[in-house]
């Protein structure tokens, strides 16, 4: 428990100071009327849907922007040349990614036209005036895909890797794995038990002597 | 008892997503599944052991409270699973659950909190052989805390701060005398993006692995070291990858047992040829915690694939395979181990009267060496009947060959009703 206490807050204390030279604490109040006027990248972007649609759970705590666009592009939502981080985000783009996202690309008319994401996304109601109000409707998905288990199971990293699943319910890019199933080796107790069991049955099934 | 609980989750459940109202934070998705599982025990399927199969009921409930505001995301999943078991009398019902917290906060436009808690309850029933149980139930509860802070030193380069606190808990005191741990790591990763298309960056890991034995027991606690970097690269608008290469040390607390290294290296592609078409494939090697006791270190070899097809805008098709093998060696196991504790399948050969001596005594023969292969195949084809509505139908195969454990091959086949209320 000491352990614990010691490297969170060494984590914590480490990431304050090393945000001290910055100055956050005394710019934060300021630069937040700023940072609301400037605006959104698509790594930003990519980052928000992310969590509006559940799938900060398949990546690790603070994922990169290449884990993010490679998770959304898993579930059919990416701009029409692929993602690209630093580029602004236009009203076409996000009418465009937020119909992928809310799984009504289908319905597009003419998908290669951008006016025809905008109109449909404001025929259904939705404000593209600004991000919040065009993804306001997004819901966690149902069942996103996601390479998790096995992508978790297989990471190199103590940070990420994970060994322990839930059973046979646990869904792996759209299908359900069983990779809890690598059965646990048996405890001294149990193979003692087997070893006694095995020994009964054999004198059970020996031969009654001839007279 | 846990079927009138179950009862009440479900009722509540169906209640709840009857009243989800729009507008609210919550959000409800619910699956039933009926499914034929053709080894319920994970027999080998011999004459002593042969398989029995069984239908079984599965009902999932995913519920979803999230909160986003201009610098802080809350998102909380809670997923029960109930399955009832037609044929198997000792233990009709499991009950798992799942849960996922993640909190974001964005203290400035250079510093941000990320925390992500990662807990499973998960149930699996003793293995019963002619009346007898020969393994004791494996219901267990793991948690997985994690924090990092991500700090923008400079325009395009991040300084990651992370620690991690994984816990292992069985119900079964035997079972968790030797399997139950605490693990702790902490790292840090600095990252630089080169440009729009690439990033490099430089890891560190420390990591503690603490069983929860008690003192007589064999000591498995291990600590390790690693140190290497990784390369992400955006290949084309459909091809991205990323590879992580490095060097880890391992040292082990037992008397007697040498500190191993080895490189490690893991690789994953994810490729886009069409709107309709994804494809995901990695491969990694390196150490990797035990979870056989009584050795205290693998290492393992794991491939993994999966493809989903939109076959039409309403059929989807998707499909996963993984292959994974873990190596066990004789100088992994602590040095005050017996070679009677080793699995009996390990130790087999080794004559009665030696069975005390020190498992050290197997270095550099091939009897303390084991191996555990796994090979997981699954498919699923889904059809949505209405924009909330879908139909499923699966197929998942599991084959294992261990020699630390029981060979098994097991099929299951499921249909299915998915919706989102």
């Amino acid at each position: 428990m000491n352990k614990s206490l010691i490297v969170w807050g060494l984590v914590l204390v480490m990431g304050v100071l090393g945000s001290a030279p910055v100055g956050w604490a005394q710019e934060a109040p300021q630069e937040a009327p700023e940072t609301a006027a400037q605006p959104m990248t698509q790594a930003e972007l990519a980052r928000l849907l992310v969590n509006l649609l559940g799938l900060g759970r398949f990546l690790p705590a603070a994922p990169t922007d290449q884990q993010c666009f490679a998770v959304l592009m898993e579930n059919n939502i990416a701009p029409a040349d692929g993602w690209q981080g630093e580029e602004i985000v236009t009203r076409a783009l996000l009418a465009r990614l937020v119909v992928q996202a809310l799984r009504r690309a289908d319905e597009i008319e003419n998908p290669d036209d951008p006016q025809s994401w905008i109109d449909f996304l404001e025929g259904l109601g939705v404000s593209l005036e600004t991000v919040e109000d065009a993804t306001g409707e997004l819901n966690p998905m149902t069942e996103p895909i996601a390479p998790n288990v096995y992508r978790d199971a297989s990471s190199t990293d103590p940070l990420q890797r994970r060994d322990k699943f839930s059973g046979e319910t646990e869904v792996h890019f759209g299908t359900d794995v069983g990779y809890n199933e690598t059965v646990r080796p048996l405890t001294r107790r149990e193979v003692d038990r087997i070893l006694q069991e095995a020994v009964r049955r054999r004198e059970a099934r020996r031969p009654a002597t001839p007279d | 008892m846990k079927q009138i609980l179950s009862a009440v989750v479900v009722a509540g459940l169906c209640l709840s997503s009857a009243m989800a109202i729009e507008g609210t934070p919550f959000k409800i998705t619910s699956r039933l599944r009926l499914e034929y599982d053709d080894n319920i025990r994970q027999a080998p399927d011999t004459a002593e052991n042969p398989k029995e199969d069984s239908l079984k009921y599965l009902a999932d409930f995913e519920l979803w409270l999230e909160m986003n505001g201009p610098h802080t995301y809350f998102g909380l999943r809670y997923r029960p699973s109930i399955i009832y078991w037609d044929n198997r009398p000792e233990d009709d019902l499991d009950v798992h659950h799942d849960f996922d917290l993640i909190v974001n906060h964005q203290f400035s436009p250079r510093v941000s909190l990320n925390f992500k808690d990662t807990f499973r309850r998960a149930e699996l029933p003793e293995l019963i052989e002619r009346g007898d149980i020969v393994r004791e139930r494996n219901d267990f509860n793991y948690n997985s805390a994690n924090v990092t802070v991500a700090t923008l030193v400079a325009p395009a380069l991040r300084l990651d701060l992370s620690g991690r606190h994984e816990l292992l808990r069985y119900d079964d005191s035997d079972v968790a005398s030797s399997e139950d741990y605490d693990k702790l790591t902490g790292g840090a990763t600095l990252r630089q993006q080169l440009n729009q298309a690439s990033a490099v960056a430089g890891d560190l890991r420390y990591a503690a692995t603490d069983y929860d034995t008690a003192e007589d027991a064999i000591n498995r606690d291990t600590q390790s070291v690693r140190v290497g970097g990784t390369l992400e690269h955006i290949f084309s608008p459909v091809l991205m990858g990323q590879v992580s290469a490095g060097f880890e040390n391992k040292s082990f607390d037992a008397d007697d047992t040498d500190d191993e290294s080895s490189p490690y290296v893991d690789a994953s592609l994810s490729y886009f040829p069409q709107p309709d078409l994804r494809l995901n494939g990695g491969a990694s090697y390196s150490f990797y915690d035990s979870g056989a006791f009584p050795y205290a270190n693998q290492t393992r070899t794991m491939v993994y694939g999966a493809l989903t097809y939109d076959l039409t805008e309403r059929l989807a098709w998707n499909t996963s395979l993984s292959w994974q093998n873990g190596h066990y060696k004789a100088e992994d196991i602590p040095g005050d181990a017996r070679i009677r504790d080793l699995p009996p399948a390990v130790r087999q050969g080794v004559p009665e009267w030696a069975l005390d001596l020190p498992a050290s005594e197997l270095i550099d023969t091939e009897i303390g060496d084991a191996d555990q292969q796994v090979l997981s195949f699954s498919t699923r084809m889904t059809f949505r009947i209405h924009r909330s509505h879908w139909l499923e139908l699966g197929w998942n195969y599991n084959d294992v060959d261990t020699d630390i454990g029981t060979d098994y091959k097991r099929n299951r086949i499921s249909i299915g009703w998915k919706a989102q209320l």
